[in-house]
């Protein structure tokens, strides 16, 4: 059986809306230590990578190893539809092959979501070696993402010793944001060997959409390598991890 | 298998227009194949995911799918426009920008022939909310992981235009081939399932005893038997050795009936599926058929609500717009009027004799008058009988007799002389568009004349035969200019064979009935068939009739040889 519990709506929310744009279904692994879920865009161009302890749940009732598909689109209609305060209950109907959803705030809503076959391919991860990292403030990345889409499809990310920049540039015109080592949105910067590649805007803002402007995205880099971003997600208990690959300059 | 491997034969197929070389990369293509991947390499050949019978669409538009090429390539969809209007093939635009991807992807995979197949055939069930997106996607996914000659065959696939100059004809001689079995016993096997990739695998996997156990089977379309032209009433019975069975021959749309228990399906000549067509005939035709399954030929009229007499069969094909179907209903009311069986239960009638057949056929159908009919019949040797009963059907508007001789089994896709049709009107031509040339005054930016070619019934290969260019309206004009439009080609086809200089080529496949005065002999520089038609006039489009099916330059020779016997005895 499976029947779990979270304190509020926020997380689980932020995450299946930070997760939908990118892939249609999602087989979610659930263990006594936690759920996990990892799936690639149909394009090959994105991986989701997601954890979330069982320590961040009031009640964590899973007996045996589950794993549950779903239609991701479908389970973000009904998240859409919870308050961020309202306490989130998951349970299994194994008879039924359904998920039920309850939110129980001022009332208690109950929904329900039919579980669906996700093919489990063993998904590789890339080894990658970053040279840099960085802990931005959220809010930062989004605007400046919101800037480099006034220009183009593209936004370049850079790392180096002085902080942290994104550029934008097309016929229309240039689009920069400069974070420097000591302003308020950097709170980490480290730097083996500068970085910089570039990647495509549409991608990284539904990456990124879902975040509230004060979290923290730890940003990795390397030269034209993929960028990894990452969410601190339930106080700690949580990561949510994007992949996304790189675009080779236009000549 | 690997789906590069049918791609490497697409492109050679592409690159050669040599019959016999086509040929050879089918077979070695089809050898290389595992049993159980053929249905699917033999479709993805001739271009669908599905039989060609089954009227379905990817329903992914030319912009959807530079979407998926830009979301692949990581170009914009602005420089996929610029690209496109130089190179005018979105294949060859998705091959040139996957060669030099801005998009690195975090890890590939080779793509399967299973992979592709299932994604392209899946596209049409992707409906509802966001469909649009997710075809996209689903179309991206295979683009990505592929090579850039592979992404160009995707493309082609999922706009429906392979364009290697492969026919389902050509399959025949490939499936013999590759795996040594005759010609005609694949042909026979096509005829009754209409179906390469079934015959294709009945071949692969039993050889000539599997292709043997193909049978007719309700749900799959059966190619028609066909009637050859007669002159006259002594010819007839001349050939029919004295005595046959003469049917009214219907001026409208051959159509096969097909009953699965509640389920019935209609299917041109062409092996299209037209039961939406006619949703007025589907609960008249579930009455009138007897046993749970079977398979009929019928002839579908258009009724002339206040005369009662049968309507020309343009009339019948207004209905082909989905949302005149509705008005149509109410205007033009349509009858069937059935002729022959294929199947009865269990029972297979190709190999019965006409009378046979007949007498089965009349033993389960309940006519449902107005709506269902047996077609009237007499059978007679004597000659005067014969006229007063042509006579009679042309009164009633009907266009002559069909005489059919009473021993002859059901030949499926075959034109035998042991079906006669037998017309007093001038003879008319199917002839198919290979060539336009632009109009002037006022029908200056249309095409004004119409190149068209007969079929050389040996070599396949379309050859010319007049340039045609009266009987159309100003309407008539500006349709055709859009629908040549649609398959227009810088040079000829390859399969045509013309001399004359055209404004614009296109494939052929577009088919007029043409009427004419007289037949001449034509310089092979003018026209390649070696014949002209004299005073050629326009009388309508037969979009009920296959390129392959078109008057063929050996029956053209016919008609001269009977027109000068004609002529020499008025002279004397």
């Amino acid at each position: 059986m499976v029947s779990i519990q979270m304190a509020n709506s926020k997380t689980w929310k932020t995450c299946v809306g930070a997760m939908v744009n990118l892939i249609e279904e999602a087989a979610f692994k659930l263990t006594s230590e936690g759920i996990k879920m990892k799936a690639m865009d149909p394009s090959h161009v994105a991986l989701v990578n997601f954890e979330l302890s069982s320590s961040a749940f009031v009640k964590y009732d899973v007996k045996q190893p589950k794993v549950l598909g779903v239609n991701l689109a479908e389970m973000n209609k009904i998240m859409a539809r919870a308050k961020a305060e309202d306490e989130l209950t998951i349970e299994l109907d194994e008879e039924k092959n359904r998920l039920a959803l309850t939110f129980k705030g001022a009332s208690t809503r109950r929904f329900s979501l039919p579980l669906i076959d996700v093919g489990e391919e063993e998904l590789p991860e890339p080894k990658l070696q970053f040279t840099a990292a960085a802990d931005v403030a959220a809010g930062v990345i989004q605007d400046g993402l919101k800037d480099a889409e006034i220009v183009g499809d593209n936004v370049r990310f850079e790392l180096s010793e002085e902080g942290f920049f994104l550029f934008a540039e097309s016929e229309r015109g240039t689009t920069e944001l400069k974070l420097h080592k000591g302003d308020q949105g950097l709170l980490k910067l480290n730097v083996k060997q500068p970085a910089s590649a570039m990647f495509n805007i549409k991608y990284l803002s539904d990456m990124t959409r879902a975040a509230g402007g004060s979290d923290v995205i730890t940003v990795n880099l390397g030269a034209d390598l993929p960028i990894q971003l990452d969410f601190s997600i339930a106080e700690g208990k949580g990561r949510l991890r994007f992949l996304l690959a790189p675009r080779i300059e236009a000549k | 298998m690997r789906y590069v491997v049918l791609a490497d034969a697409f492109e050679k197929l592409e690159q050669t227009s040599s019959y016999l070389k086509k040929n050879e990369v089918i077979a070695d293509l089809l050898k290389k194949t595992p049993p159980e991947e053929t249905e699917r390499v033999v479709l993805l050949t001739l271009g669908k995911p599905w039989p060609a019978y089954v009227s379905k669409e990817t329903g992914v538009g030319l912009q959807q799918l530079k979407k998926a090429v830009a979301k692949a390539s990581g170009y914009s969809p602005t420089e996929i426009e610029r690209l496109m209007r130089q190179v005018g093939d979105l294949g060859k635009v998705a091959q040139q920008l996957l060669a030099k991807k801005r998009q690195v992807t975090l890890f590939t995979e080779r793509l399967t022939v299973e992979k592709v197949f299932e994604n392209v055939k899946n596209l049409p069930e992707i409906t509802g909310e966001g469909s649009v997106d997710r075809k996209i996607a689903s179309i991206a996914e295979l683009l990505t992981s592929s090579t850039p000659l592979e992404a160009k065959f995707i493309v082609r696939t999922v706009l429906g235009d392979l364009r290697i100059g492969v026919a389902e004809g050509r399959l025949r001689d490939a499936i013999a081939s590759a795996f040594g079995v005759s010609p005609d016993a694949v042909e026979h096997a096509y005829m009754l399932t209409t179906d390469y990739s079934m015959v294709a695998k009945a071949v692969a996997t039993g050889g000539e005893k599997g292709l043997e156990k193909l049978n007719v089977c309700v749900g799959h379309p059966v190619n028609p038997m066909l009637a050859q032209r007669a002159e006259t009433i002594d010819e007839v019975l001349r050939r029919m050795k004295g005595k046959a069975a003469f049917e009214l021959k219907l001026d409208g749309i051959r159509v096969q009936v097909h009953k699965d228990g509640d389920r019935i399906t209609l299917f041109t000549r062409r092996m299209e599926d037209y039961t939406k067509m006619f949703p007025d005939l589907i609960e008249p035709l579930r009455r009138a058929l007897k046993p749970k399954r079977a398979i009929v030929d019928g002839e579908l009229v258009a009724i002339d609500r206040t005369t009662g007499k049968p309507m020309p069969f343009q009339e019948v094909l207004k209905r082909r717009r989905k949302y005149e179907i509705k008005r149509a209903m109410g205007e033009i009311p349509v009858k069937i009027y059935l002729f022959d069986v294929l199947l009865s239960d269990g029972d297979v009638m190709l190999d019965k004799s006409y009378l046979e057949r007949r007498e089965v056929l009349e033993g389960i159908v309940n006519e449902v008058e107005g709506k269902v009919m047996v077609v009237e019949q007499k059978i007679s040797d004597k000659p005067d009988e014969i006229r007063k009963f042509m006579d009679r059907a042309l009164e009633i508007g009907h266009e002559g007799l069909l005489a059919k001789d009473l021993g002859a089994s059901y030949r499926a896709g075959r034109r035998e002389f042991v079906w006669l049709k037998l017309k007093p009107v001038l003879e008319t031509l199917d002839l198919v568009v290979v060539g336009g040339l632009y109009g002037k005054g006022k029908r200056a930016g249309y095409f004004g004349s119409y190149v068209l070619a007969t079929r050389d019934e040996e070599s396949g290969r379309f050859k010319t035969v007049t340039k045609c260019g009266s009987g159309y309206t100003d309407e008539d004009l500006k349709e055709f200019t859009k629908m040549f439009r649609k398959i227009q080609l810088k040079k000829p086809h390859p399969d045509v064979d013309i001399e004359l200089d055209c404004d614009a080529y296109c494939e052929p496949r577009i088919v007029f009935e043409t009427a004419y005065e007289e037949i001449q002999v034509s310089p092979e520089l003018k026209h390649t068939s070696k014949m002209g038609l004299r005073f050629p006039r326009f009388i309508r489009i037969r979009e009920d009739r296959r390129p392959e099916e078109i008057s063929t330059v050996q029956e053209i020779k016919r008609l001269f040889e009977q027109q000068e016997k004609r002529k020499a005895k008025t002279r004397h």
